[in-house]
């Protein structure tokens, strides 16, 4: 096995956490200036919004947050069995992919808005129609993405398993569900990611709870800090989750990385 | 005489569809006879049928004209390692055994031991050569214990060195058991050094020429060196490229 030496300059090199600590003190930098260029009660520094934040936290932040990430988690949750079942279906059946084509190609292209006022005005400004225009707008994102994985599936592993005439059971376990496994996390991570962006939305136009509900209510005060904190606290629980489901999918393909080449 | 064959295929026929409408005769033909215990080899240029022939051998092609019967369990080596490489070798192995029951870790580490890979059977494939992973897929092959096994040119994608090692593995295996091996190869050499029979097939469409008796010809052990061998290759390329032009 040949070993590829990288010609390339050293600059290249640097340390990933000094790039990373280079990424997140220039974003900082840029709040500062922004801040300071338009004024603290226009756009407040990131010592104002902390500070609103934690004193939110003493109040009503945990309430809010937890009804919000409620949503995020039930919406996900629905939208990923669903789009997962969906996606395994279409990639498996040509004519489950050509009935659902049309929903598919409609699903991905609406402004995601639509789905939202639609439910609201059609079931009332409730949980449950919130929740369901939240699995309209996740769905055909996870759909496609499943639907490629399956396509994706090695015809020859499958065959191997024919030929040794394994049950489908154990073929399900062992030879389609790890190759299926990339798929379904990084289908995961664009939809929880979604899910977040457009729950605040749903909150904003139709529920009295929530972090999309917080917002209005200090846009509605002009409170800049606590339109900022709020977005900041749902940014740092949603990179989070992110974040375990990147190491979960590190975790599940420890076999890609060898010990040592033989 | 009907007892003592393992498995075997009358006036068997194969054809796939064209995209542009129409088929192609992939086999056309084929009488063939896998006696119990015996080495056959299919041994034909590349696109003469030979790994339609194994396929539709191995129930893994169900759609032909003719007859095929296989009587026993089948055992099966792609050219290709293909194993799981999600899994470990001692995972791939217990994958294909039906009831990996408390004496199966010891059935494992026989056979490892066999193809000395016995300390490699917590490594996962991509940490292993080619050629060990190759030694795994047999391995994989044998623990089903076979009656018939199919070999689709197991050793071709290895360097000459690795592959006539492995030649001479899979013989003491097949040996030490009472299985019949199908072995496909493009490669004369080989086949003559492995087989009892070797059967000569010729392309479009794939068909076989002659079959081959190297039993009184080559008795056993056979020294790879053996300049017979290698007249008998020569002898061989001639009657493929012969026969194979006929039509």
């Amino acid at each position: 096995m040949a070993v590829r030496t990288r010609p390339r300059g050293k600059g290249r090199d640097l340390p990933r956490g000094l790039l990373q600590g280079l990424s997140f003190w220039s974003l900082l930098l840029a709040w500062l200036f922004l801040s300071w260029a338009l004024g603290p009660q226009v756009f407040p520094g990131p010592g104002e919004t902390l500070g609103f934040l934690l004193r939110e936290a003493q109040g009503p932040l945990w309430h809010h947050l937890g009804i919000t990430l409620l949503r995020v988690g039930l919406a996900f949750l629905m939208a990923m069995a669903l789009g997962v079942a969906l996606g395994v279906l279409t990639g498996l059946y040509r004519l489950a992919d050509r009935l659902l084509e049309v929903w598919v190609v409609l699903g991905l292209n609406i402004p995601r808005i639509l789905p939202v006022v639609v439910a609201y005005l059609v079931l009332g400004l409730n949980e449950a129609a919130a929740i369901l225009a939240l699995v309209v707008i996740l769905v055909p994102q996870v759909v496609v993405q499943i639907r490629e994985g399956v396509r994706a599936l090695d015809a020859k592993l499958l065959e191997m398993a024919r030929a040794f005439r394994r049950p489908k059971s154990l073929v399900l376990r062992h030879v389609v569900l790890p190759q299926l496994v990339p798929y379904v996390l990084g289908t995961a991570r664009g939809t929880l990611s979604l899910a977040w962006k457009m729950v605040v939305l749903a909150e904003l136009l139709g529920r009295t709870s929530g972090v999309g509900y917080q917002i209005n209510f200090y846009f509605q005060m002009f409170e800049m800090r606590g339109i900022l904190a709020y977005g900041l606290a749902m940014t740092i629980v949603l990179a989070l989750a992110d974040k375990a489901l990147l190491l979960l999918g590190e975790g599940l393909s420890r076999w890609r990385r060898p010990v040592e080449w033989l | 005489m009907a007892l003592k064959l393992r498995a075997a295929c009358r006036d068997l026929t194969k054809a796939y569809p064209l995209p542009e409408g129409g088929e192609v005769l992939a086999l056309e033909g084929v009488n063939l006879e896998v006696e119990e215990g015996e080495f056959l080899a299919l041994l034909g240029p590349s696109g003469c049928g030979k790994t339609t022939l194994l396929n539709l051998l191995g129930g893994l092609d169900r759609t032909y004209g003719g007859e095929v019967w296989v009587r026993g369990r089948v055992g099966y080596v792609f050219q290709e390692p293909r194993l799981l490489p999600w899994l470990t070798v001692r995972e791939n192995l217990r994958f294909v055994l039906d009831r990996p029951g408390l004496n199966a870790e010891d059935v494992i580490h026989f056979w490892l031991a066999q193809v000395g890979l016995e300390d490699y059977a917590d490594r996962y494939p991509g940490q292993l050569s080619q050629g060990m992973q190759q030694r795994v897929a047999v391995v994989r092959a044998f623990l089903v214990k076979p009656d018939l096994l199919l070999m689709d040119e197991p050793f071709s994608a290895l360097d000459e060195l690795t592959a006539q090692r492995m030649r001479e593995e899979l013989h003491t295996l097949w040996e030490s058991q009472e299985v019949s091996v199908v072995f496909v190869t493009h490669n004369p050499l080989e086949a003559i050094y492995l087989a009892d029979r070797v059967a000569l097939m010729g392309p479009r469409p794939g068909r076989v020429l002659e079959v081959l008796d190297l039993r009184s010809l080559l008795p056993r052990p056979r020294d790879p060196d053996d300049r017979r061998l290698w007249e008998l290759s020569r002898e061989v390329i001639h009657r493929l490229g012969l026969k194979g032009q006929k039509r």
